[in-house]
């Protein structure tokens, strides 16, 4: 396990390092391909010459985003602390794979939509690759924290983990709060400032939700799997399970009053009838939240 | 003394002390909890169920009120 996560560690590091000068890259590109359409230039030759590249470094954009995620689940299973810079980065990590077939479909839609001015897709694309930029940054950051103290740390037995649990915790508020976020962003400027026909206001809610929901998925799944050898009440121990009742009080009790809040708002001010349309997204993405952060509150505040 | 300001208080430090030094982790994989819920017991911020409690004693070879005992707050 040690060996394998210092081959991980290292061979990440290595295409971290050749994914942020591959983001360097493209971001030129994609500066000079927005200066160029702009500028009315040669557009369409432009994009011909640079398509190989491009499309090779996202390549090696896609290695890096495997090799990061293979080292985040090994990680998790060998430290056996939860860190919060961990679960941030899962979450990120997963966000950000998505985004990377995002931008070929955003760069599909670019090379289409450029003859009628300057696309909006460039701003979406941009903040993908800010969001590329912060994983890859930050990923540097925390395998050359962790790599020292891969070959120090004891190989420790545990027979009923709590990091997972509680990273969990950590990946649900992430979700819970991005998905709330972007769903009341998304359909408030869909609905006010930039109106959509409803049909593609009710695609983007649903993209906009699987993107942020996706990573607790995934971790979820990712536990699921774990404990598929322990007996169903053997999931969580009983401090878990006193943890998550209490958990359970708080987010029946802060959900009715916010939704009741969110009714009474959308009955009564016209502007916010864009609620009926994402409540339900609302809703999930409101519980994940409390749920999670209130779950960790009650492990953490008893363990300090 | 009124049983509401009685506190149940536990020696589970000395306890793991006294056997070979043994981590909170190895009592966790021993009674089959986390290791977060032994911290928690030790620093008496969750109190233990009877079957935990009973475990944890019967894994020292102790009583359980020499584990566990109720102490004023």
């Amino acid at each position: 396990m040690k060996r394998l996560l210092k081959i991980s560690n290292n061979t990440t590091l290595v295409l971290c390092v050749i994914s942020i000068a591959g983001l360097i890259f493209t971001n030129t590109f994609f500066i000079m391909l927005r200066n160029m359409i702009t500028e009315m230039g040669d557009v369409e030759s432009f994009m011909d010459k640079f398509s190989i590249p491009v499309a090779s470094v996202y390549i090696i954009f896609t290695l890096f985003h495997l090799s990061a995620l293979l080292t985040l689940i090994l990680q998790l299973n060998f430290f056996k602390r939860d860190n919060f810079l961990r679960a941030f980065l899962f979450f990120t990590g997963i966000t950000s794979i998505m985004m990377l077939f995002g931008d070929s479909a955003l760069l599909s839609d670019i090379s289409k939509e450029y003859v009628f001015g300057l696309p909006s897709e460039f701003y979406i694309l941009f903040l993908s690759q800010a969001l590329h930029f912060v994983f890859y940054v930050l990923m540097i950051v925390l395998l050359v924290s962790t790599g020292k103290s891969v070959g120090k740390e004891k190989e420790e037995i545990v027979l009923k983990d709590d990091s997972i649990f509680i990273n969990a915790q950590y990946i649900g508020i992430l979700s819970g709060a991005s998905g709330l976020v972007l769903v009341s962003v998304f359909s408030f400027m869909y609905s006010t400032l930039y109106p959509l026909p409803l049909w593609a206001a009710k695609a983007g809610i649903i993209i906009t939700s699987l993107i942020a929901v996706i990573p607790y998925v995934l971790i979820v799944f990712y536990w699921f799997i774990i404990k598929l050898r322990e007996r169903i009440g053997e999931w969580y121990d009983e401090k878990q399970y006193q943890d998550m009742t209490k958990a359970s009080l708080v987010t029946l009790i802060a959900s009715i009053i916010v939704m009741t809040a969110v009714f009474l708002i959308q009955y009564y001010v016209s502007e916010f009838d864009f609620i009926n349309l994402t409540w339900f997204p609302f809703y999930i993405f409101l519980v994940l939240l409390l749920f999670s952060s209130s779950t960790l509150y009650f492990s953490k505040k008893t363990a300090n | 003394m009124e049983s509401k300001d009685l506190k149940l208080k536990n020696d589970l430090r000395r306890c793991r002390f006294e056997n070979n030094e043994m981590s909170q982790q190895e009592l966790a994989n021993a009674v089959g909890v986390t290791r977060l819920t032994i911290h928690s017991i030790e620093k008496g911020k969750f109190n233990p169920s009877a079957t935990l409690a009973l475990k944890i004693a019967r894994y020292f070879n102790k009583s359980l009120e020499e584990v566990f005992y109720l102490e004023k707050d």
